[in-house]
């Protein structure tokens, strides 16, 4: 049997341990040791190569970004800041009409420039923007879908650990590939906004605004029930947040220290801003639980996902795909497309992270052949990623709001119909960026 | 059937213990990388091995941490026949993968011995003379022996699996 028959059967075997619901960890890794052992005909060769991976893999200075932007994240997510810039964005936008599902979009965007994951703002934001929203008379799941929807900028706006991933395997920059997310995570929230502004004038009254009315009727102090005043610990947490970001983003942006030294300090800063708002022993032992759990499956997938890549060069798989869509004659567009459609179904199944694991080798060589922008392309693919984690059948993200929200009253499918705009819009950004990827290249150029 | 349980319950609090270290192990690079660079930006001066120590840390900071994290349920899969497929199949099912993921762990510290035995033999550093020689030999100790906690932890999992399997669904909730 030929290399690419190998692989594929090494193949089909990781898909099916992915569909019956094996961890993604262990389908990757026994499909890769038993595919290289396929192609080797040994396997000991192929536990030989298990043991340099295991030992060597990680062994690289870039490799602490990912637990140290976790922990910086989980520092900030669990001292109550999120909240704070909740309250603080909810004051200043207190003209707009839908100005609690604004907030909660813009509240995401500031949030994930502190912290790299999805899963983490939609937490943070279903347990402090949902009952307020609530309580404002909105429909419940036009809130629940406006908070998974806007997770998805989690992953857009740096730092974020999907750039990571994407830029350890293909030897981007990820300095460059986290200045490209800033530009387009803007143009979405502006989209998102937007979107809540124009859904909140034509149906007021899923936004509460008839509600308000009646309320302000009965009690005139209808929005400061809402809106608390001012408080030490709400600047505190708004411009620890805003401080934060100057120091990673701007110190990466200014050349002053790399993505890890960013990480370092910004898992410093972001225990001092807890400590400050009150953290003690029980909430640092949570947060670094947290970031146990979170961080090493995801740098024990890069594991595996080195021997995966291992058994893709040496059957030579990716060549051949390569070949046969150079000898297609197909146009990038339609190339593009395909790759749309496997993300966007993958998506339904399996996390980005994996994703990105399993497609990024073999789709970035290609898109480099058609001509499209690196930078640009790794955009691209994160943003229709992202859709996927809104979208069912696993829709991370809106099972992670659905379970934190914990309201019986709203459905699973109330909150994928009502995140069905976020998704579209991420797709139209997603073009966006294709059509000009001047959008995502250029402040990394400057 | 309780000696297996006490057995679990000792394993537990080893891998809570060995997750602290992991985190105090991540504050320190966290600190290292903070005087590193302070002392880069005011003082023109890096201090010396600090790649090196990074470098080498990180994987033995996720073996640390990967027993916890398999544990309270960090590792994700696809669920989406979950809710189609009866109860017991879909236990079974976890169970068969978290013996996968034992055999897995086990090839992991099987294949790490003999390198693990030379590592000791002569010493084995990483660095130069230059920055700083950060030994490697505890770093490949660490890794195998986390291995074979991991694999025993899979085990560990699997038997919960499959005994919630067996469970029926008033008993669970009792």
């Amino acid at each position: 049997m030929d290399g690419l028959n190998l692989a594929l059967i090494a193949f089909a075997i990781l898909i099916f341990f992915m569909m019956i619901g094996v961890p993604i960890i262990i389908g990757l890794g026994v499909s890769s040791v038993i595919g290289i052992g396929l192609l080797t005909g040994s396997l000991d060769i192929s536990l030989s190569i298990l043991a340099t991976t295991a030992f060597s893999a990680l062994r690289d200075y870039i490799f602490a970004v990912i637990p140290l932007f976790i922990l910086m994240g989980e520092f900030v997510s669990r001292s109550g800041a999120a909240a704070d810039l909740y309250v603080t964005l909810s004051r200043l936008l207190h003209r707009l009409p839908g100005r609690l599902a604004v907030a909660t979009v813009w509240g995401n965007a500031v949030f994930a420039a502190v912290v790299g994951v999805s899963v983490a703002s939609a937490a943070a934001f279903s347990r402090i923007a949902y009952p307020a929203m609530c309580k404002a008379g909105y429909k419940k799941s036009v809130s629940a879908g406006c908070i998974a929807g806007s997770a998805s900028l989690g992953m857009l706006i740096p730092p974020s650990i999907l750039m990571i991933v994407w830029g350890l395997l293909t030897q981007e920059s990820i300095s460059s590939l986290f200045l490209a997310g800033v530009i387009p995570g803007l143009i979405l929230a502006l989209m998102y906004s937007l979107f809540c502004v124009l859904f909140a004038l034509a149906k007021p009254e899923y936004f509460g605004i008839g509600q308000a009315r009646l309320n302000s009727l009965a009690n005139k102090d209808v929005e400061k029930d809402f809106i608390p005043p001012v408080t030490i610990n709400e600047l505190i947490g708004t411009f620890g947040c805003i401080a934060l970001i100057g120091l990673v983003i701007g110190g990466i942006w200014f050349g002053v220290f790399t993505p890890t030294e960013g990480a370092g300090m910004g898992a410093l800063f972001g225990l001092l801003l807890a400590l400050i708002k009150g953290m003690r022993l029980t909430g640092l032992l949570t947060v670094i639980a947290e970031t146990a759990k979170v961080s090493a499956p995801i740098l024990c997938l890069l594991i595996f996902a080195q021997m995966y890549s291992r058994l893709l060069a040496l059957s030579g798989t990716g060549e051949i795909i390569r070949a046969f869509v150079a000898d297609s004659g197909l146009s990038p567009e339609l190339v593009l497309a395909a790759m749309f459609l496997i993300w966007f179904v993958l998506g339904m199944f399996v996390d980005s992270v994996s994703i990105i694991l399993l497609t990024v080798p073999i789709f970035a060589p290609i898109a480099i052949m058609l001509g499209i922008e690196p930078i640009a392309f790794a955009l691209i693919g994160i943003l229709v990623i992202e859709a996927g984690i809104i979208t069912p059948p696993f829709g991370l993200v809106v099972y992670s709001v659905r379970g934190c929200i914990s309201d019986p009253s709203v459905s699973l499918t109330d909150i994928f119909k009502s995140a069905i705009p976020y998704w579209v819009m991420l797709m139209v950004l997603a073009v966006m960026v294709y059509q000009w990827p001047g959008l995502a290249t250029w402040l990394p150029s400057i | 059937m309780k000696v297996l349980d006490y057995v679990d319950l000792q394993i537990s609090r080893i891998n809570r213990g060995a997750q602290v270290i992991a985190a105090a192990w991540l504050f320190f690079l966290a600190i290292v990388i903070l005087v590193d660079v302070v002392a880069r930006f005011f003082f023109n001066a890096p201090i010396a091995g600090t790649l090196e120590i990074v470098a080498n840390s990180i994987v033995a900071i996720v073996f640390l941490q990967i027993s916890y994290s398999i544990r309270s349920g960090g590792l994700l899969r696809a669920e989406v026949f979950d809710e189609k497929l009866p109860r017991w199949l879909v236990g079974r099912i976890q169970a068969m993968g978290s013996t996968l993921g034992a055999c897995l762990f086990l090839a992991i510290a099987y294949s790490a011995w003999g390198p693990l035995l030379n590592s000791w033999s002569i010493m084995e550093f990483a660095g130069n003379e230059a920055s700083l020689k950060v030994p490697v030999y505890p770093v490949r100790t660490l890794l195998f022996v986390m291995s074979l906690l991991v694999a025993i932890n899979f085990l560990f999992l699997a038997r919960e699996q499959w005994s919630l399997a067996d469970r029926k669904p008033a008993q669970e909730r009792g």
